[in-house]
């Protein structure tokens, strides 16, 4: 076997796949198969003072992974000893704590699976960033890979790929759409083979945007205490929130039939029960907020102090507050050239926890699922040709994209700040 | 009374039976002779039925036969009440009732109508909520085949997976490296002149 059919052939065996998710870090070699490990994405600051931190003899400056609750204590203030350093896709330059979480994670997650075979030089590590992480980003990770090397020698080359990039690949799609929306905002992305990068669009609404119109809606229905509990705000909105064919008429349905969209949530563990009968047409709003916050039903939510999503900049990205999600991809494909267009709207591809609604059988006449309400959107603005999907496995699309594109680059494709793809040789 | 219907069980008024069947309920107030020795009597049995009425879709009065011919049966008629007319041997209907719709009746039939409006209602909503889809569902097929039509064969397409150097060696390689285009298309990175898409 050739030099380069051999380095190809190690490439391909020791390809390793990192995601650093806002909730989740998904992370292990191709040899792991269809699901990785997956750990919380945070890390605890124990108290130097602790008896947890005084017993060992090597006490850890950072825990992360399994052993994170062992160190948990009541008294500790948790706001600032237990870190998620990606909470909202991105990390401040100088946030010291956070980029330090990262290291240990990172390390963390590859040292799970370094192999005990002498001639085991490093692995090819692939990990994904948010379309829109300012350069810094990438650079801080590269640095960060690097500390770890001189510890140890773990990692032969790094490279850093765009969650939508890694999402296309693993849905097996060249050409497409992919919209992502998570906690904290939303990204759509054309790809052609390549990310189109100046036609990426980023909205600063997501699955946070849609809790706190969810708490708005339990003050108003007197579960006040309950809407300051966010877990179980989030429960409530997964549980009951539906979105609308059309709003005004999914509202005027279940304002005349309220028995028929009446829902109850009952708080796991607790007598506690919360029901919408009503009340029920509220159900609606949650789910249409995601998509189109600029109905005239929230600005009664607005005057009541409850956030307006606003333009906010990162970086050189412009984060876009109340567009609604037809406008977006219509603006974002509308960048592209005139001969793309037609077979970007005929792939979107909708991923991120944001998307998960599914409607009752029963309520099917006035409810839909994301996928088709993209459509219903892009009709609206005059789009017809579209076809608009849900990623399959949407918890393990983007590492599923880092394994694969690791698995396919050539070795000696090397790193490039103008195209911001390549291997970065840290192992020479 | 034609027909032969149930003794119903709750009858509470003396010398007044109710008999139940085929959905009608019917009251029969019998003056018994022995009663005939009370002064009015008979007037007491006339008006003790007519409260019967509204409580029970039939009412009759029974009358021993020596006392019928005081009662001008077409009065008995024009209130609704039926009159029977009995001796030791015979049992005779002389006057049929009128059929009277109890007030709780009443009350189900409007309930009932409310009820059918509701589901009419409802099944319209249903409908047109299936109209739209199938609206929908036909422009969407509309717009393909506008786009078939409008389609032109193209050059093969490169991003097949041809290339052995990056078939999936391993056994049991997991599904999305399986018969994903974008092997093809990653493996050529760095190998072709690049055209970024911006």
């Amino acid at each position: 076997m050739g030099n380069e059919a051999r380095r190809s052939s190690y490439k391909q065996e020791y390809t390793f796949g990192m995601d650093y998710g806002t909730g989740d870090f998904k992370y292990g070699p191709i040899s792991c198969g269809e699901k990785p490990e997956i750990i919380e994405n945070r890390g605890y600051f124990p108290d130097r003072e602790s008896i947890m931190y005084t017993t060992f003899e090597n006490p850890r400056e950072i825990i992360v992974g399994r052993d994170v609750p062992l160190y948990l204590q009541a008294s500790d203030d948790l706001s600032t000893r237990l870190v998620y350093p990606m909470k909202n896709g991105v990390i401040g330059k100088n946030d010291l704590q956070a980029w330090s979480v990262v290291r240990e994670i990172s390390k963390y997650g590859i040292e799970t699976f370094k192999p005990a075979d002498s001639d085991f030089q490093g692995f090819y590590l692939v990990s994904s960033l948010s379309s829109v992480s300012p350069r810094y980003m990438y650079e801080k990770l590269f640095e960060t890979y690097g500390e770890i090397n001189r510890e140890q020698k773990l990692i032969k080359a790094a490279t850093v790929i765009q969650q939508p990039l890694a999402v296309a690949i693993a849905h097996k799609t060249t050409t497409c759409v992919v919209i992502e929306s998570g906690h904290g905002n939303t990204q759509i992305c054309p790809i052609s083979r390549y990310p189109v990068r100046n036609a990426i669009v980023a909205i600063n609404r997501g699955g946070g945007d849609s809790n706190a119109l969810t708490a708005e809606i339990l003050k108003d229905q007197g579960y006040g205490d309950l809407a300051r509990e966010e877990a179980i705000v989030r429960k409530v909105k997964e549980s009951i929130g539906l979105v609308p064919i059309d709003l005004e008429k999914a509202v005027a349905s279940a304002k005349r039939n309220p028995k028929k969209f009446r829902a109850r949530f009952k708080v796991p563990g607790t007598r506690v029960s919360i029901e919408f009968e009503d009340n029920s047409w509220t159900r609606f709003l949650i789910g249409e907020y995601v998509f189109n916050p600029n109905h005239e039903l929230f600005q009664s939510y607005f005057s009541r102090g409850m956030g307006r999503p606003k333009d906010v900049k990162v970086g050189d990205t412009t984060f876009k507050g109340t567009l609604d999600f037809g406008d977006a991809v219509v603006e974002a494909v509308e960048r592209c050239p005139i001969e793309l267009q037609p077979h970007l709207y005929r792939q979107i591809l909708l991923s991120g926890g944001n998307f998960s609604w599914k409607p009752p059988e029963q309520l099917k006449d006035v409810a839909t699922d994301s996928a088709n309400k993209m459509r219903i959107l892009l009709r609206k603005k005059g789009v017809t040709n579209v076809k608009s999907l849900m990623t399959e496995s949407p918890q393990f699309s983007v590492w599923r994209g880092c394994i694969i594109y690791g698995y396919a680059v050539p070795e000696d494709y090397e790193w490039s700040w103008d195209r911001m793809e390549g291997w970065n040789m840290l192992g020479d | 009374m034609q027909d032969a219907g149930t003794l119903s069980k709750n009858h509470s008024e003396s010398n007044c039976l109710i008999f139940s069947g085929t959905g009608v309920l019917s009251a029969v107030r019998v003056l018994r002779e022995e009663e005939l020795s009370t002064r009015n009597s008979v007037l007491k049995a006339v008006l003790s039925s007519a409260t019967l009425i509204n409580r029970v879709n039939q009412v009759y009065l029974a009358l021993p036969r020596l006392v019928s011919s005081t009662i001008e049966s077409n009065i008995i008629e024009e209130y609704g009440i039926g009159l029977i007319v009995y001796d030791q041997k015979n049992v005779e209907e002389v006057v049929a009732p009128r059929y009277f719709q109890t007030a709780s009746q009443h009350t189900i039939v409007a309930s009932e109508n409310e009820d059918s409006h509701r589901v009419l209602v409802e099944e319209i909503d249903t409908l047109r909520g299936r109209l739209r889809s199938l609206e929908e569902a036909v422009e969407s097929l509309r717009s393909e085949v506008e786009y078939l039509r409008s389609w032109k064969p193209q050059a093969p397409r490169e991003e097949t997976v041809t290339s052995s150097s990056v078939s999936p060696r391993f056994e049991g390689a997991p599904s999305f490296l399986r018969d994903n285009p974008w092997i093809e298309v990653l493996s050529r990175r760095g190998r072709e002149g690049e055209r970024l898409v911006s």
